[in-house]
């Protein structure tokens, strides 16, 4: 049981002992918050690792013997071991099925057995084919699993086979591979949603995301890719905020925290155009059939993101029924909504003859997310967004420290400003933990 | 009901490897058996774990012609392609042709057609290329063997002993490398350092038909540039046909179909003697190979106008050689109590520069 449910156990018996909430009401709270797999995922893991390390000593027992065994029973011992492995998680199964670390790890050495299967059955008639294809297969089976049981593990081991599956078609036999994001976009991320996880959730959708960036970076164009990278930033982040009220509220944090990475990297890159480096991020001028269709699927993502971050931004300041949104991260909407005209207006062309300018509203609008996060971290004594704004804005000064400042005591003015905002964010933040629990 | 179809996944994974497994001993129950020499590999290749590299001539598209449809087809890799096998009178299969079209089945005693994809179209000359795979292209075998397989192969510098690959190819084209064995005959290669360069007027001489002996390499002919020793590896004795001037031996070009080069008219041309040499088991057969012999020139295949030469006279071109001892076209021997053996014996394969491959 983890921490939080021990706790609010203990605090839902205290509340009915001193008569707050009623029995019934207490046991509606109690279901609402029982144990998924993600409150036990220390022990989980812990099974799923040891399964995948002992499947793993079993291959190398068969390897060790393998040059004396005849190819019968060579063959006789991998669907033994498959067979054995699956068999034992389903009598489990049907026996104990509270077991369910138990019943996940035989499963899981059965899918690793199945893998060794291939392998072992390709090395025993010297078959040297097109080798992804043992990838999708292995991938396959651990989805079929992974819905049938239904375990995130495998989900997590199908999402990584499926992966190395789509990379080495495109990067070894250079075909453009769609098909591996999608089976992972249509096959891993609504198991993910119907089991609530969140880690399978993160994986299957940077996995997919950094497949179909991929494909279209190395195949089409990397200068889409980029643009599709930064508007698809955008929209996760405004796909939080939809997905706090769906049935899966946690995703929310999925979703933002991989929205905001390829966000602030996006911003970042973009605080170092010059006038060289923006030839390399012109669109293509006379692309192909395939080019032009990316380039318009990029233009599609580019105004559904400004839409979004409209209806986002106008609905939020206008609604009364809203959640009391700190007017910091009003501040940064209206930032993104800024980011997403701006990368849609570069886009177009419209900033070719102010390279200058466009470097310099991003590196404005970096600066300003790092500020309005430094601000609400130390409003709500929230470390982690405090630290994140502090780090992000001593880089980009560091980084800009050659590109920008040409004069000594600009350079030093800035340096000491930064210096004395941080030590006075530090002063703040100490400040208002002491106001905090006076207050309490 | 979950149980069930958790029941369905797993034999779901078991059929795919039956699958596997059945398709491959159905192809070596009931396809056709041929046996195929292998091409020399770079030993330098690391072998994963416990396998070992073969190389066939048929993953050049140097090695043998080709019949695209349409003509103006460019293999790209990862493409279907086929390539079409005929039998020789050792018994081993050798390469016809390559083709993208897929032939009629497997089911002719003289022609087989195996199948593959394309690894790359470029065209090249060196041991590790493969502009095409067929699934055969390697060999599993228990630890430590591979290093012996490695050095029985023949490394630079030292004895080639070919492994010729035994492979069953269903009806589709799909082919299942079953066994191997080793050639009873080994072949060495030695560059000696006499092997030395021409010069500019020898160059020249030799591009535009100068009748001037004296351009020829000045070279010690005590000492032949090049020399080649035969071995009887097995532990039988066998009798190799080699009439006249060492006339079962060959010149050749490293990338045949596509070489600037071609063997010239010598004094082997059309020469059908039969001139049997026994060797004994361990024994060897050493043979000089005087490049400056005109029996060893060759000519520029689309340029009449130039003369016969040294090799190393066309110094312009830079291209990989071999020598080939290839049975020569005397199937019935006068006694034929000692059959000849039949087969060919590669070199490993050496440049205009005496570097060996």
């Amino acid at each position: 049981m983890s921490r939080n449910t021990v706790w609010l156990r203990s605090e839902i018996q205290t509340w009915v002992q001193e008569g707050v909430i009623d029995e019934n009401t207490a046991k509606i709270i109690a279901s609402r918050y029982s144990d998924t797999h993600e409150s036990s995922w220390g022990l989980f893991l812990l099974t799923a690792v040891g399964a995948i390390i002992f499947g793993l000593g079993v291959i190398l027992f068969f390897a060790y013997n393998w040059a004396d065994l005849p190819k019968f029973a060579k063959l006789a011992l991998i669907f033994l071991s498959l067979l054995i492995a699956h068999a034992t998680a389903l009598i489990i199964r049907l026996r104990q099925p509270q077991n369910r670390n138990l019943i996940e790890g035989f499963h899981v050495v059965g899918t690793m057995l199945f893998g060794a299967g291939i392998w072992l059955v390709a090395q025993i008639y010297n078959i040297d084919e097109h080798y992804p294809t043992a990838f999708v297969i292995w991938g396959i089976g651990a989805l079929a699993l992974a819905w049938a049981i239904p375990s995130v593990i495998q989900g997590l081991i199908a999402s990584l086979l499926l992966t190395v599956w789509g990379t080495s078609e495109l990067v070894d036999f250079d075909n453009l591979h769609i098909a591996s994001a999608a089976l992972i976009m249509l096959g891993i991320l609504p198991l993910a949603w119907i089991q609530r996880s969140r880690v399978l959730l993160l994986v299957a959708l940077v996995f997919s995301l950094g497949l179909l960036l991929l494909n279209t970076g190395i195949y089409i164009n990397s200068i889409i890719v980029f643009y599709m990278l930064g508007s698809l930033s955008m929209l996760l982040i405004a796909s939080a905020y939809v997905a706090i009220h769906s049935a899966f509220p946690r995703s929310a944090d999925v979703l933002r925290s991989v929205g905001v990475a390829a966000y602030g990297l996006c911003l970042f890159t973009m605080t170092f155009l010059t006038i060289d480096l923006y030839t390399y991020i012109v669109q293509p001028t006379q692309p192909d059939d395939v080019t032009l269709f990316a380039i318009k699927v990029q233009w599609g993502f580019l105004l559904a993101t400004v839409l979004v971050w409209c209806v986002l931004f106008f609905r939020g300041m206008q609604s009364k029924k809203a959640v009391d949104i700190p007017s910091t991260k009003s501040a940064q909407h209206c930032l993104i909504l800024v980011s997403a005209i701006v990368l849609s207006l570069q886009a177009a062309g419209l900033f070719a003859s102010n390279i200058q300018l466009l470097a310099m509203i991003y590196n404005a609008i970096l600066a300003s997310h790092c500020v309005l996060l430094i601000i609400r971290g130390t409003d709500n004594l929230a470390w982690r967004q405090v630290t994140i704004g502090c780090i992000t804005l001593a880089i980009l000064v560091y980084v800009r420290f050659n590109d920008l400042f040409d004069s000594l005591l600009l350079r030093s003015l800035v340096f000491l400003l930064i210096g004395a905002m941080l030590f006075l964010i530090g002063h703040l933040y100490a400040k208002r933990k002491v106001q905090r629990q006076t207050d309490a | 009901m979950r149980s069930l179809i958790i029941a369905l996944c797993i034999a779901a994974q078991a059929a795919v490897l039956a699958y596997m497994v059945f398709g491959r001993e159905h192809i070596i129950a009931t396809g056709q058996k041929v046996t195929i020499a292998t091409a020399p590999i770079d030993p330098r290749d690391p072998f994963r774990g416990d396998f070992v590299r073969l190389k066939y001539p048929m993953n050049s598209f140097s090695a043998a012609p080709t019949r695209w449809a349409p003509e103006s087809y460019e293999p790209r890799k990862g493409d279907r392609i086929y390539a079409i096998l005929k039998p020789r009178s050792s018994g081993l299969y050798e390469l016809s042709y390559f083709t993208n079209e897929q032939p009629d089945g497997n089911t002719s005693n003289t022609t087989v057609y195996i199948r593959g994809r394309v690894q790359s179209n470029r065209q090249f000359s060196g041991r590790n290329s493969f502009n095409a795979k067929f699934g055969v292209e390697q060999l599993y075998v228990q630890q430590g063997a591979g290093i012996d397989i490695e050095e029985r192969r023949g490394i630079r510098g030292g004895m080639q002993t070919a492994m010729e690959a035994e492979i069953a190819i269903g009806k589709n084209g799909t082919a299942v490398l079953t066994d191997y064995r080793w050639s009873p005959l080994g072949i060495l290669l030695e560059v000696t350092d006499s092997f030395t360069l021409v010069n500019d007027e020898q160059q020249s001489n030799a591009t535009t038909g100068s009748q001037d002996t004296d351009s020829q390499p000045n070279t010690d002919v005590t000492i032949p540039p090049v020399k080649i020793q035969v071995q009887n590896l097995s532990d039988q004795s066998i009798t190799i046909n080699n009439p006249g001037d060492n006339c079962g031996f060959r010149l050749e070009p490293a990338m045949l179909s596509n070489s600037v080069f071609k063997e010239a008219i010598n004094s082997c041309t059309g020469n059908t003697d039969e001139v049997p040499y026994t060797l004994t088991p361990g024994q060897a057969l050493s043979i000089d190979i005087n490049l400056q012999d005109t029996r060893w020139h060759v000519v520029l295949n689309n340029n009449e106008d130039t003369l016969p030469g040294d090799i190393r006279s066309f110094t312009q071109y830079s291209e990989l050689f071999r020598v080939v001892y290839r049975t020569p076209q005397i199937n019935e021997p006068t006694d034929p109590s000692t059959p000849y053996w039949q087969g060919d014996l590669v070199s490993q394969a050496f440049n205009q520069q005496g570097w060996i491959d």
